[in-house]
């Protein structure tokens, strides 16, 4: 294999600025030194590689589409989009940490805090000193966040919080959790920091998919927590789906990453393994696979770039960023599974990648609102008709 | 401290390059090049000095527009000033045409304290142009330079790794340093800094602007021409040895003595 180039079929990267340029190519040599040649064995030990925060941080990776003045790097939301394509072409598990951080819970806190807040968080959190997760998802409650069971009663110090939270990414690790809960019966969120008495994160095990991450449970048990830590400006279920769809947004350029990665190295094997006196890249069951592959990326690649200049003008909308998760991921998963086959034995072994891709794509699909979610979102919009109740 | 640290483009191998059928390099569009990879580490060189002894750091390269990229890159990684030596008179030097213009812009921005390039390039390696850079300012030239002792304001001491062990050496400044990969671990240009530097203007110098005779630059100046080039020999006799790891092992060690290899 050499120098990862990308894939550019139709020279979209004369749709990016010089600065967008840079900040890819710099992200891109990062994953390629430092993620790279050690992933499979953080994969396979179920572990974050930690010893990377504070180079993320330098790099100024963390919330980097979010203003100069909270320590945050300020690039445009294509930028944004890269540096996510680039780290999940290492791995979804590394993207999500980084999607989490800052997609999540300093978007959160940029969108909802106080001053105090932003100014205590952000920029620790955009170095990398701090970690932050997001509590929203529950045991019984995934798709349908609005009838979550935690709460968030008044006391005379502050906050009592009750519940639990589960398939937190980065809630082991996090110094500040921000946790959504019902104050009768409207949801508000929470700071809840690290070590609060009546707040256990239980690392959740067993994971076939997204093992460089770590996923949590969160539970809150009469936990207290003083007054200023309710996030002022957060009202309601939509407080959450905006950092939700900051998310999302993130994901959808991803997971193109994880899809680049499979075919370039598809691509490489299928011009080096010979079969029957040829290279398998010669056979058209071999071609029509790349062929698949690398049209719904070029597909994936325009639909993320028109979002990201949206997003930038201020224009797009949370069902656009739907269409983008939704289509994005499922064709990345695709790819990973015809990587996966086109490698033959050789597509499960660790040494080629693209299982790790296929099982972190699993994931993938299924959280920030599952493929079925957004087909229902999207629907609702088309039709005017509401898919859901 | 002064250091101006010169940087280049080269070709991507093997993908980005094809040789002709005539011999001639057929390169595959701009995003083909990319700085050479010695670069990043001949920047960190300049920029560790810094942030010791305070000073300034300039990048300057020599060619075609294409390398403004790379120079703005080693902006990013945190160089205060970069310069282009750019125009057709300039371009297609062989590496003394190229190291004329490279010394004339020295002279150009005035005092220094300190000159850094790669050991060699990745494209020709020929590994010139650093001492006739020395010749040419004359003044020393320390090469294959693996770590940076000390530095004051006089004089510098290296260790210089060559094949038959490291060398300590010190010298008097204004010197050449050319440095190894490994002299240090080279910085990712930050999201911060990207910012900054893609915002900034790269002066170019043209040979009007360096005040050199144009028939001493470029592919015109060069004493040296490419007459032809061709591809290495394809590898051959790779044998793999298939079986149990015991099983291999012997015949890998019979097949070593067989061949005389010890």
């Amino acid at each position: 294999m050499g120098r990862f180039k990308g894939i550019d079929y139709y020279q979209v990267e004369e749709l990016f600025s010089e600065e967008e340029i840079l900040v890819r190519d710099s992200v891109r040599a990062f994953v390629t030194d430092r993620i790279m040649p050690d992933i499979e064995r953080h994969f396979d030990e179920c572990t974050l590689p930690l010893e990377l925060v504070p180079e993320l941080g330098r790099l100024g990776l963390f919330g980097a589409n979010l203003p100069e003045e909270y320590g945050c790097a300020g690039v445009s939301n294509v930028a944004y989009g890269l540096i996510m394509q680039e780290l999940e072409r290492g791995d979804s598990g590394i993207r999500s940490f980084v999607s989490v951080q800052g997609g999540l819970a300093m978007t959160g806190i940029f969108l909802f805090g106080s001053d105090e807040q932003k100014k205590r968080w952000l920029p620790a959190m955009a170095e990398g000193r701090k970690i932050g997760c997001f509590g929203l998802t529950e045991p019984d409650h995934g798709s349908d966040p609005g009838s979550m069971v935690t709460r968030a009663e008044k006391t005379s110090a502050g906050w009592l919080l009750n519940g639990a939270k589960m398939w937190i990414t980065n809630g082991s690790l996090a110094d500040v959790s921000i946790v959504w809960a019902k104050v009768d019966g409207r949801i508000r969120g929470f700071l809840v920091e690290k070590g609060t008495k009546g707040f256990t994160p239980v690392q959740q095990k067993g994971k076939y998919s997204l093992r460089a991450s770590d996923t949590s449970e969160l539970i809150l048990e009469d936990c207290e927590i003083p007054a200023k830590n309710l996030l002022p400006l957060s009202d309601g279920l939509v407080s959450p789906l905006k950092c939700l769809t900051a998310a999302r947004y993130g994901i959808a350029w991803g997971a193109i990453g994880a899809a680049m990665d499979c075919f370039d190295r598809s691509l490489a094997y299928a011009k080096e393994r010979v079969q029957f006196n040829r290279p398998i890249g010669s056979f058209q069951l071999v071609q029509e696979k790349l062929v698949y592959m690398a049209t719904e990326i070029t597909k994936g690649q325009l639909l993320a770039h028109r979002l990201g200049r949206l997003k930038d003008e201020g224009k797009m909308t949370f069902t656009q960023v739907s269409m983008a998760k939704r289509n994005n991921v499922q064709i990345a998963l695709e790819c990973a599974r015809l990587a996966r086959d086109l490698l033959g034995a050789n597509g499960i072994t660790s040494e080629y990648h693209v299982i790790r891709h296929m099982l972190n794509l699993e994931t993938v699909k299924t959280y920030e609102g599952t493929h079925d979610i957004h087909t229902l979102i999207l629907g609702t919009d088309l039709t005017g008709l509401s898919s859901f109740h | 401290m002064k250091t101006i640290v010169f940087i280049k483009e080269v070709p991507e191998t093997p993908d980005g390059v094809k040789i002709s059928d005539s011999g001639q390099l057929a390169v595959d569009g701009d995003r083909a090049f990319l700085t050479d990879p010695i670069d990043p580490y001949s920047v960190e060189t300049a920029l560790k000095i810094r942030e010791e002894k305070g000073g300034e750091v300039i990048v300057v390269s020599a060619g075609s527009t294409r390398a403004e990229k790379f120079l703005k890159e080693a902006l990013a990684m945190g160089a205060d000033e970069a310069v282009l030596l750019s125009g057709a008179e300039i371009e297609g030097g062989d590496p003394t045409a190229t190291a004329r213009a490279l010394a004339a812009a020295v002279r150009k921005s005035g005092d220094f304290d300190l000159l850094v390039v790669g050991d060699r390039a990745a494209d020709d390696n020929s590994a010139v142009v650093g001492p006739v850079l020395g010749q040419l300012l004359d003044i020393p030239v320390l090469t294959y330079v693996s770590e940076v002792r000390e530095v004051d304001a006089d004089t510098i001491r290296v260790v210089r790794t060559l094949e038959k062990g490291r060398e300590v050496v010190e010298s008097s400044l204004p010197a050449v340093v050319s440095v190894v990969k490994g002299i240090h671990e080279p910085r990712y240009p930050s999201l911060l800094g990207i910012r900054k530097a893609s915002k900034r203007e790269v002066p170019k110098w043209t040979a009007a602007d360096l005040g050199e005779d144009p028939a001493r630059l470029g592919a015109a100046g060069s004493p040296t021409r490419m007459r032809s080039l061709a591809p290495p020999p394809a590898p051959s006799g790779v044998e793999m040895i298939e079986g149990e790891v015991e099983e291999a092992a012997k015949t890998l060690v019979a097949k070593i003595i067989d061949r005389k290899v010890l």
